[in-house]
């Protein structure tokens, strides 16, 4: 609620140490992990109770700049240094633990576990939190353990699952390569950034952030698992916002997500973005409102392609477990599973069509990559969907239904995609899809057909004002709300566009995705900021660009 | 509306505070924002004049918040830092002072307007950048408060009468004072070293779980324009520094203590020796305070310390005699009807005084020059020789009282309402400390009681003073010793002090001559804000305590990890 800037000093002071000494401190902090870990695994124990099977501990230090403006004018910025552990206690055995279990007490007594570890090495006091914080987590554990033994004895479990899929020990430890900004460089962009809204009288609010920040992150566990992970992100954001003559409200953003500040893009051309973004919010001011429906054909292009793989099937993808519960929360948690589940082997896209997830791509362009996930399981490629086939989901070491294997993609506190890379068979060049498109249109006898060239994101919501309403899908579906588009056009048969204000989904099924008509030959990668409740971090999908694809909509049905 | 507000004071663990500096204005340059401010607020007054319903007041606020702080734990640094940021509040009202759009909403849902809206200005003087904010807020809220003013006519109509008839808002005279800035005079590198050495002797031992000091300096720094023609700048300092520590006894109750030291200048804080001082006796009261025997519930003559008594004051007097809540029809409106009616013994004075900056040679907290309303401070004598005189009042009338007394408060972000500033509480021909426990003994011997209890640090309190839950308070205390006939004293724990207000406000018997000051922070429905009450020991002939809330997790199964000879420590 409150609006502070942070500026960490001791982040500055550790900095000014020397690598070797960087070095020193590093296996001083692995040395204190496993020192309480050994004491963890091999003292800790309750009177005529389980001990701990399994323990992992996990430390983020993490050094974070940012800075925001508003039309020319500075923000409050911020500096953080911090270094946080958590702790993961597992009683019990593989095969039934105390997790995967939801009751009343794990609401009230919280998720927590986090503790704040001193900046400086100081071996003792880190000790101290790590025993402190075992301590607790244990006792929870013991506590869940009883609680979800005594749930079950009045139930029979519909399936049969292990709590903790085994895993092979992995060892992984990056070289530091700390490439932070200075502040100042931060500042400075923001200021210049949001200093053009000033010549654009038709942005009523606009804000310009930027931030850089690097990341450590130490694992350890009692299988042997350990490494030390380099956790790099630098982003800008535009959002700006202005209102019709009726009141509308248009909004628009510009993000760049990348793992280095060197890689943004130069001052000029992000200039140019801006620019090009407060041109395009004044002509969706002029542009026409449609309030009545459409039903038909939709050609998604570049980053509308992208976003809306990004909005509806990316979550598809997650193999997500829903936990035991005592009974009487049963009915809450019941929901939430995720449909694809039952539909490994069936067919989710159409045959031309595969998808896969693949975190050991890295580099500029792919700032989902990694070497090893969240629980010491090295990267690796997943395929996903293979001719239109769903092969499997991406999960966690958390087994869930057929899937009894991590997929390497436990990223914060579940599964979470990488690089989704989509892939066609056969695709149309930019002229091709047209085509399609025009064809799509004779067949319904339709007056035109629309292009979609920009969504909006979740993000970046803003309240909307009343434009068309597109509907897939019939009521019994699935569906996902999907952003309202920010540029989006009507396209007449003779190949004439017109420019909506704006275009809203009613609502979008799975099954959409199979009605898919055509793809284009070209792709676009599009960066996205994944984040369930419990995690937010980048990933990258690849998907077409240029063109896009062309989705029929047969089925469509009313709203 | 407030029915389930539970209203809080804590000592300062936390968030920021602020204070008066500055006692005379002279010449001090005005800031180029509070410039900025005026002209956009005539600029906004004059257009939204023309439109059919326009704004008959307007008022801008900007705040100004520069803090460094640093924190440590068991010896080790934990973090270190310095923030700015400024905030925007805007006070836009349509209708009329008697009726207007910001007239809470009887039986309505209560969360349809928010109390709170987070407005982040600028940090930099950019005149243009600043006018560009308040035009768009001013825009905005502009149209909020149309909606909001149908709703309370519509509300008006559907409701029986009000019971009180004073109107919405007052008239008052404007209010002009430019102060000169001031800067944080604080070196946090001293400070990190400072912390580290302080909270070190806990590292000695096992039983500690928490122990940790904070250090802030921080200005707030406020610009206040509005339609009455009000212009005003001060800027407010604090320095705090802050020691507390927690054990766990062996039936798993928690067991903290703090030390707290508060200061408008660097030149107020402690030395090291005797924060040293502070630190060991800290350790030996946690110490003992493990080892310390339960008290079962209890009612029976207490004495309140100082502290102790000023966070009692605090919470069942200061509380209730906040003026919107005489007003409002869901409050439980415990003060109203006494008026001119004896509350108190007749030695007994109370009031309050922001414009003190000291009292007993302990700075007050509480203390400002204007309030968030640009109202000039002054002192309020609410008590006076035990009978009830007045209200505090901030620019919301109520019967009989029209106008404002200066403590319309908030924090930045929320609407002001009446709220405390520093609670004096005066004895007339006060007892010394020894007649009063000599008072204490002959109350226990004349009741029977077995013992009496002292009450000497404390933690903070609540108070509940709707009519929907209980109407009642709680002060949590910290150390209580039980004090038995013979006038022998044994540390004790876990017990809460509670009660219904008038009935322990009628068993207060007598004061001593030992002025206290707890510095704290009170949290309600307009943010937190600081708040300071000064009152001598009191002897109080019937109070109630009740069983302290405990974890029921055991202390820790394996010993400390810093035993280890590796580390070089040895374990106590």
């Amino acid at each position: 609620m409150k609006n502070t800037t942070l500026r960490t000093r001791c982040g500055a002071l550790v900095l000014g140490l020397l690598a070797t000494s960087i070095q020193a401190d590093e296996d001083a902090l692995m040395q204190a992990l496993r020192d309480e870990l050994a004491r963890s695994v091999g003292e800790l124990q309750m009177e005529e109770m389980d001990k701990p099977y399994f323990v992992a501990y996990t430390v983020r230090d993490m050094e974070r700049y940012g800075a925001a403006a508003s039309f020319g004018a500075l923000l409050p910025s911020w500096e953080t240094r911090s270094r946080r552990l958590s702790v993961e206690v597992r009683v019990g055995d593989a095969s039934f633990d105390n997790t995967n279990f939801r009751s009343m007490s794990s609401f009230s007594s919280g998720f927590g576990g986090g503790r704040v570890l001193p900046l400086k090495d100081n071996t003792v006091e880190i000790r101290r939190q790590i025993w402190l914080a075992t301590d607790a987590a244990y006792k929870e554990a013991l506590q869940q353990l009883a609680n979800k033994r005594a749930a079950l004895q009045n139930e029979t479990r519909t399936e049969d699952l292990a709590d903790l899929a085994p895993q092979e020990p992995f060892t992984y430890t990056a070289e530091p390569s700390r490439n932070l900004p200075n502040l100042g460089d931060i500042e400075g962009l923001v200021r210049d950034l949001s200093g053009l809204f000033r010549e654009m009288p038709q942005i009523a609010d606009s804000q310009v952030s930027a931030a850089a920040s690097y990341q450590r992150t130490y694992y350890v566990n009692n299988e042997g698992s350990s490494f030390i992970r380099n956790d790099p992100s630098a982003s800008v954001v535009v959002r700006a916002q202005g209102q019709a003559e009726d009141g509308t409200i248009l909004n628009d953003f510009l993000t760049e997500n990348r793992l280095e500040w060197d890689e943004i893009s130069d001052p000029d051309e992000l200039a140019g973005a801006v620019k090009d973004m407060g041109k395009a919010i004044a002509e969706r001011m002029g542009a026409p409102k449609l309030p009545d429906r459409y039903i038909g054909p939709v050609l998604f292009e570049g980053q509308a392609a992208a976003e809306l793989f990004a909005q509806v099937l990316a979550h598809r993808f997650i193999g997500l477990r829903m936990p035991d519960t005592e009974s009487q929360f049963s009915s809450f948690m019941g929901q939430g599973q995720n449909p694809f589940l039952d539909k490994l082997g069936g067919r989710v896209l159409p045959r031309f069509l595969s998808v896969k997830d693949d975190p050991t791509l890295t580099g500029e362009d792919f700032v989902g990559g990694y070497a090893v996930d969240d629980e010491g399981v090295p990267a690796s490629a997943t395929t996903l969907v293979e001719n239109g086939i769903l092969k499997t989901l991406l999960t966690s070491r958390n087994p869930v239904g057929d899937i009894e294997q991590s997929t390497g993609n436990r990223r914060g506190g579940g599964p979470a995609p990488s690089n989704l890379i989509v892939t066609a068979r056969r695709g149309m060049t930019r002229d091709e899809l047209a085509d399609e498109l025009k064809l799509l249109m004779d067949e319904r006898e339709a007056e035109y057909g629309i292009v979609v060239r920009r969504l909006g994101s979740p993000l970046f919501r803003a309240t909307t004002g009343s434009g068309i309403s597109i509907s897939f899908g019939g009521p019994q579906q699935q569906q996902s709300s999907v952003e309202p588009a920010l540029l989006a056009y009507k396209v007449y048969p003779d190949g004439r566009e017109e420019l909506l204000r704006t275009a809203e989904f009613a609502g979008i099924a799975d099954a959409v995705f199979k009605e898919i008509v055509a793809v284009s030959d070209s792709t676009t990668n599009h960066t996205f900021l994944y984040s369930p409740m419990s995690f937010s971090g980048l990933a990258t999908i690849i998907s077409f660009g240029g063109a896009g694809f062309a989705s029929s909509l047969g089925q469509a049905v009313t709203v | 509306m407030y029915e389930y507000q539970t209203l809080r004071l804590l000592a300062h663990a936390g968030g920021t505070a602020c204070l008066v500096v500055g006692l005379v204005a002279n010449a001090a340059d005005e800031h180029s924002v509070l410039t900025a401010m005026k002209t956009e607020l005539d600029r906004s007054m004059k257009i939204l004049g023309e439109q059919p319903v326009p704004p008959y007041f307007l008022s801008y606020e900007i705040t100004e918040r520069k803090t460094v702080s640093a924190g440590a734990s068991f010896g080790a640094l934990t973090g270190s830092g310095e923030s700015r940021g400024r905030m925007l509040d805007i006070d836009l009202r349509v209708g009329d002072y008697a009726l207007d759009n910001t007239r809470p909403l009887r039986e309505q849902n209560r969360f349809s307007f928010s109390n709170f809206s987070l407005s982040q200005a600028p940090v930099e003087d950019d005149v243009d950048a600043i006018r560009a904010l308040l035009w768009s807020e001013t825009d905005k809220r502009y149209k909020q408060a149309l909606e909001e003013l149908t709703a309370v006519e519509t509300n008006v109509q559907v409701k029986v009468e009000a019971e009180d008839k004073a109107g919405d808002f007052s008239r008052e005279e404007p209010s002009k004072g430019v102060e000169t800035e001031r800067p944080i005079e604080a070196d946090l590198a001293t400070w990190e070293q400072k912390l580290e050495r302080y909270t070190e002797p806990f590292a000695r031992y096992g039983e500690f779980h928490d122990a940790r000091a904070t250090f802030s300096a921080g200005t707030e720094t406020r610009w206040f324009v509005n339609s009455d023609g009000s212009a005003i700048q001060t800027t407010e300092t604090l320095y705090r520094l802050f020691v507390s520590a927690s054990t766990k006894a062996d039936d798993g109750m928690v067991l903290p203590l703090y030390q707290s030291y508060t200061a408008l200048t660097p030149q107020g804080m402690p030395d090291d020796e005797t924060v040293a001082r502070d630190v060991a006796k800290m350790i030996d009261t946690l110490r003992a305070l493990r080892e310390a025997p339960l008290v079962e519930p209890y009612t029976g003559p207490a004495i309140l310390a100082g502290e102790a008594s000023g966070v009692f004051f605090h919470e069942i007097l200061g509380h209730r005699l906040e003026g919107h809540r005489q007003k409002l029809e869901d409050e439980g409106q415990t003060f109203k009807k006494l008026l001119n009616e004896r509350v108190l013994p007749e030695n007994f004075s109370v009031h309050f005084d922001p414009t003190m900056t000291q009292h007993g040679g302990t700075d007050l907290v509480g203390t400002y020059r204007f309030d968030n309303q640009g109202i000039k401070a002054r002192r309020v004598t609410v008590i006076d020789k035990g009978i009830l005189k007045a209200f505090l009042l901030s620019r919301r009338p109520i019967d009989g009282f029209p106008n404002s007394n200066g403590h319309g408060r908030k924090q930045a972000g929320y609407h002001p309402v009446a709220r405390q500033s520093n609670l004096i509480v005066e004895v007339a021909n006060p007892l010394t400390t020894e007649e009063l426990k000599a008072e204490l003994l002959a109350a226990i011997e004349a009741e029977g009681k077995p013992f009496g209890l002292r009450f000497e640090a404390i933690q903070g309190g609540f108070t509940t003073t709707g009519r929907f839950m209980p109407n009642s308070f709680n002060v949590t205390p910290l150390v209580v010793y039980r004090v038995y006939p013979d006038g022998r004293e044994e540390l004790v724990r876990g017990v809460d002090l509670i009660g219904t207000p008038l009935t322990t406000f009628s068993r207060v018997a007598a004061g001593d001559d030992q002025i206290a000051v707890f510095n704290g922070t009170c949290g309600a429905e307009s943010g937190g804000v600081p708040v300071s009450a000064a009152s001598p020991s009191i002897l109080v002939s019937q109070i109630e305590v009740q069983k302290k809330e405990k974890s029921q997790d055991r202390p820790p199964l394996l010993p400390a990890p810093i035993g280890d000879d590796r580390l070089g420590f040895t374990f106590h």
